[in-house]
Order: structure tokens, then sequence, then C-alpha cells
């Protein structure tokens, strides 16, 4: 029982198909920029929620080349560190690559974990809903979602009921 | 998920003492003994050991090697035995149950649930922990009688407390509610009330863990009594000043032993009359045929001589299959669990204070032994908090 790698591989398959077919991707003129939010686990088992981003997001820049480009918020610290050192002269760099700005998101990208489970003499079953969305940054607008879903029965022998 | 090094089934394994030194030898100090026994025991214990090693740790404060044993022992918990050999083999009439490999009764594994949700309360990964407390309260679906069934309310009270944490307060309202409604069959269990604005969660523990037993001629029957426990209740203090009076809002022998009866004790109990009856079997056909062997030696009647061996012959036949029927219950317990759980949830000053707890008996005064200390680091903000596990 339980989320296992198999469902990880399915599920981030399924979505990096679905996500590069949506219009915001497909037909882009550039390639819009994607910020990470954290998935909700709302679902009876502790997993380590983040790989399913973190996997979809590594297929998309290996498969889907230059149609999506990521930003790293969760190394915003580092980044801006190191900014601030350059442009104090601490470090070496070429300022033909200085940007102004750190780049903006066009879209959020997140999902959600939602599951049924029932237990007793009779077996256990757990349901487990994954959806993930891209949401307009600017607008909130969800542009694109879509789900998937798993189900797994079980019934232990007698000697642990 | 075990260390395969010199590991040959289910059995117990046969390790040198360098080899166990060897693989012990990255262990924190407090916990290499219990190291030792889980390679020693093998598969069968894997999943006990690794919960006593959990408890081990969170007793000393080691929460990663706390995480990291109660992640191995959940991964045991969750499998499916559906058509295992060891598990067919432990149900037949020559093997004990004990043979099989342990995955803790419903109680004990929600209580590995528990402490593994507590970690990741700690850590802030409110919604982990929620999924952690509500494995535990569905590990306690067994129970015979439904009024029994899913009633570990310390379980939904947490996860309240973690869907208050996650800006649900529409959840935590239904948490608290089930909480109430769960424990409602039990007196004298409460929790304290949920309050964003508190910064000082504390999770203390008193008495020993429910002791199992085999009851009936044979031990066929598992039953549970309360464990010894010297103190019935304890306080806190912030920096020598008393915290609010902690909430008793667990009582683990009451999770086991509501359990009902098993669907197992029903083949246990037939394994029994099985022995019983081959046993009076033997006894009267070992008579009867030492009675013709002697009489058909004392008469010089060969018919009769080689009856009382024939006879004699089925009674010694009947005793051996009576002996080696083993029909005992599997009495492997968590002997690191408790007998309650108590909680107290308070709003103090942030910064760095000394917590110490006092254990009280049962005249209400405190237990000549040393009071539990620890350190901690209580933040200011809403939505954060610090958590002391007062393992015992």
């Amino acid at each position: 029982m339980g989320i296992e790698s198999q469902d990880l591989e399915e599920v981030a398959d399924k979505m990096l198909r679905s996500i590069l077919d949506t219009r915001v991707i497909a037909e882009a003129e550039k390639a819009p920029t994607v910020v990470l939010l954290p998935v909700e686990n709302n679902t009876r088992f502790p997993i380590n929620k983040d790989i399913f981003l973190s996997l979809i997001k590594a297929r998309l820049n290996s498969e889907a080349k230059g149609k999506v480009r990521f930003l790293a918020r969760d190394e915003m610290e580092a980044v801006k560190l190191e900014r601030e050192q350059k442009r104090a002269g601490e470090y070496d760099y070429d300022p033909t690559k200085q940007a102004a700005k750190l780049l903006g998101g066009d879209y959020f990208l997140t999902g959600k974990l939602e599951g049924m489970s029932q237990k007793g003499r009779e077996g256990a079953s757990d349901y487990v809903l994954y959806t993930f969305k891209l949401i307009d940054a600017e607008t909130t607008e969800e542009v694109w979602e879509d789900y998937a879903e798993m189900k797994k029965e079980g019934l232990d022998d007698v000697i642990y009921r | 998920m075990l260390v395969t090094a010199g590991c040959a089934g289910s059995g117990t394994q046969r390790f040198s003492d360098e080899e166990l030194d060897a693989l012990v030898a990255d262990k924190p100090k407090g916990l290499c003994a219990d190291y030792r026994r889980l390679y020693r025991e093998g598969e069968r214990n894997e999943v006990l050991n690794y919960c006593r090693i959990g408890a081990q740790a969170l007793r000393l404060g080691l929460y990663d090697e706390a995480k990291d044993a109660f992640d191995r022992a959940l991964a045991g918990i969750e499998v499916v035995y559906a058509d295992s050999p060891q598990a067919k083999k432990a149900r037949k009439l020559w093997y004990e149950e004990r043979s099989k490999v342990f995955k803790g009764d419903p109680y004990e594994r929600a209580m590995a649930y528990f402490y593994r949700g507590l970690l990741y309360y700690v850590d802030g990964e409110f919604d982990n922990a929620r999924a952690c407390f509500r494995s535990a309260q569905l590990q306690d679906a067994f129970a015979e009688e439904a009024q029994h069934r899913s009633d570990f309310a310390v379980m939904d009270y947490l996860e309240a407390r973690c869907n208050m944490r996650l800006g649900r307060a529409d959840m935590a309202g239904d948490s608290v509610d089930r909480a109430h409604e769960a424990s409602a069959g039990h007196g004298g269990l409460s929790f304290p009330p949920l309050d964003p604005e508190d910064n000082l969660l504390v999770v203390l523990e008193t008495g020993s863990a429910p002791v199992k037993w085999g009851d009936g001629k044979h031990g066929e029957y598992l039953r549970y009594k309360r464990g010894p426990s010297e103190e019935v209740s304890a306080k806190a203090f912030l920096d020598g000043s008393p915290l609010p009076a902690p909430l008793r809002s667990a009582d683990v022998y009451y999770q086991a032993s509501t359990r009902g009866g098993r669907e197992l004790d029903y083949i246990l109990g037939r394994q029994a009359r099985f022995k019983e009856s081959t046993e009076v079997i033997g006894e009267a056909s070992a008579r009867i045929g030492t009675g013709l062997l002697a009489y058909g030696l004392a008469e010089t009647d060969e018919d009769v001589t080689k009856a009382g061996l024939a006879v004699g012959a089925v009674g010694v036949a009947s005793l051996i299959l009576s002996s080696r029927a083993r029909p005992e219950a599997d009495t492997r317990y968590w002997e690191s669990l408790p007998d309650s759980i108590w909680l107290i949830s308070a709003k103090v000053p942030p910064g760095r204070h000394d917590i110490e707890v006092a254990y009280m008996g049962s005249g209400g005064s405190a237990l000549p032994r040393p009071r539990w200390h620890r350190e901690v680091e209580v933040p200011g903000g809403n939505g954060v908090e610090a958590v002391v596990i007062v393992k015992r």
C-alpha cells in the first residue's frame, strides 16, 4: 500500500505530456517562466511531496528543451548574495550578463494529493487523486489542470487481522 | 530494508561479535544495543526493533535517527502479506504464531505513526504530520465492536492541530469534533483548546506499555493487561514556573484492550483443541496399550501382546502430535510504549527556556527521581510553535 516510485513516474509522465500540449506552452512565442509552489498532501501517506514537481520539472527541462523556463525561487538568498557581491566588486563577473532585476514568474505550477482510505477486517483500500495546475501569476487564472488517480487494495493474511 | 550482510531468511541472524561491532560502528552510542538486537533478530522482529530504536532515539533527543527508524518500521507495517508463505506457515498447527514477521497490533502500528507524525510536526511539515495521524487512526479500524473502531482520539486532535497550522480552520473544527466524539466512550480524556496563538506544545508520557499475555490452557488467547506504572501523572515547568496542567489525551492500554477478538483466535482455539484431544487420546491409548501389553506378556498371548503394542504406538504417536502442536498466541510487544499520553499547549514568551517535567505518584506527590529536563527555543509569531516530546 502507499505511494510508490512507479506511481510517481506514471503521474509525472502524464502531467508532462499534458502540460506540453497546453496552449500557453505550445503556442507561446517566448518560453514562459514558471515558479514551483509546494504540493499539498491531503492523503494519509507521509511522502516527499516535492519530488513530484521536481520530476516534472526535470523531465520538462530534459524533454521539452526551451519550451518552459523554471525560476529557482528556492535559491533566492544565494542568488541575491551573489549579485550583491558582484556589484560590490568582491566577485568578478561579465557585465554584459548583468540583469537589472530578477525574473518574474509568468505562471505557478503546483499540485495537490488527496486521498480516501478505508481499512478493516475486509481489507484495506486507498484512493489517491493527484491534481496539478498552472496558474497565471498576473490574473490567477488556472490555465491548465490535469489529474491522475490511483487505487490500491489489499487484504492482509488473517494472521495480521 | 535490513542490512543483508549475513542474513538468511527471517530467523535469527548469526553475526559474530566483530560483525555486529562493525554494523553498529556508525550508530549513536545510546542506540548501539538496540541496533545489535535488530541485526541479530532479523526480519522476524525488524518492525518491532525499529520501533524500539525510534522510541529510544526520541528519548535521547536524536530526532534524525528517530525519523529514519520509524520510516523503516512504517514501511514494514504497510506491507500487505496477502499470499505470504511465512504468514501461511505461522498459521499452521506445527508453527507458533510468533514465527510470523512482526507488524504489531493495531495500537502499536498506530503509535508508530503517532511518533512519526510528531516528528513531522516538529519540522513544520504539517501535511505529512496530518497524514501520519490519519494513518494512525486507520490502524485502529480492526476492533471487533463498532464503537471501538478508530477511536484513538488523540490522533484526531493532532490532525486538528495540523489543519489549524495549515490554515484550514474548517477541517480543524471537524477533526476536533471527531476527537471529542471518539473519546466520549472513554471518560477522563481531554484535549487542549486549539489556539493558533499558542507557541509551545508539550507531549509527555506516563506509565508502561500494555503487556500481552496468552490466556487459556495453552496460551492460545491473546490478552492484555495494564503495564506497571509508578507515575500516574506529571507536571511541567517553564523556567521553574508551572505550565498549564497536562491533559490526559490517550490511554494506550484502553486502545490495546478494546480491540476485541482476532480472527486468528478462532484458528488458535481450534489448534488448542486439537492439542488437547490428541493428548487425551495419546494418554488413554498409552494406558490401554500398556495394560494389553502387560496382560499379553503375562498370559503369553501373542495376539493381545501385538494389540497392546499397536495401541501403545497409537498413543505415542498422538502424544508426539500433541506435543508438536503450537497454538500459543504471539505475545511479542513494544515495551517502550507508555500507558498514557498527555498534552500541554501554551503561549509563552519567545526565546530560550528550560523545560522540566516532574512525575507524580498515586499520592499526588512528586516521585523521588530526577526531573526530565531540556532546553527549548520557543519561536515568536503566529502559526509557529516549539514542540517538546518527553518520551518516557
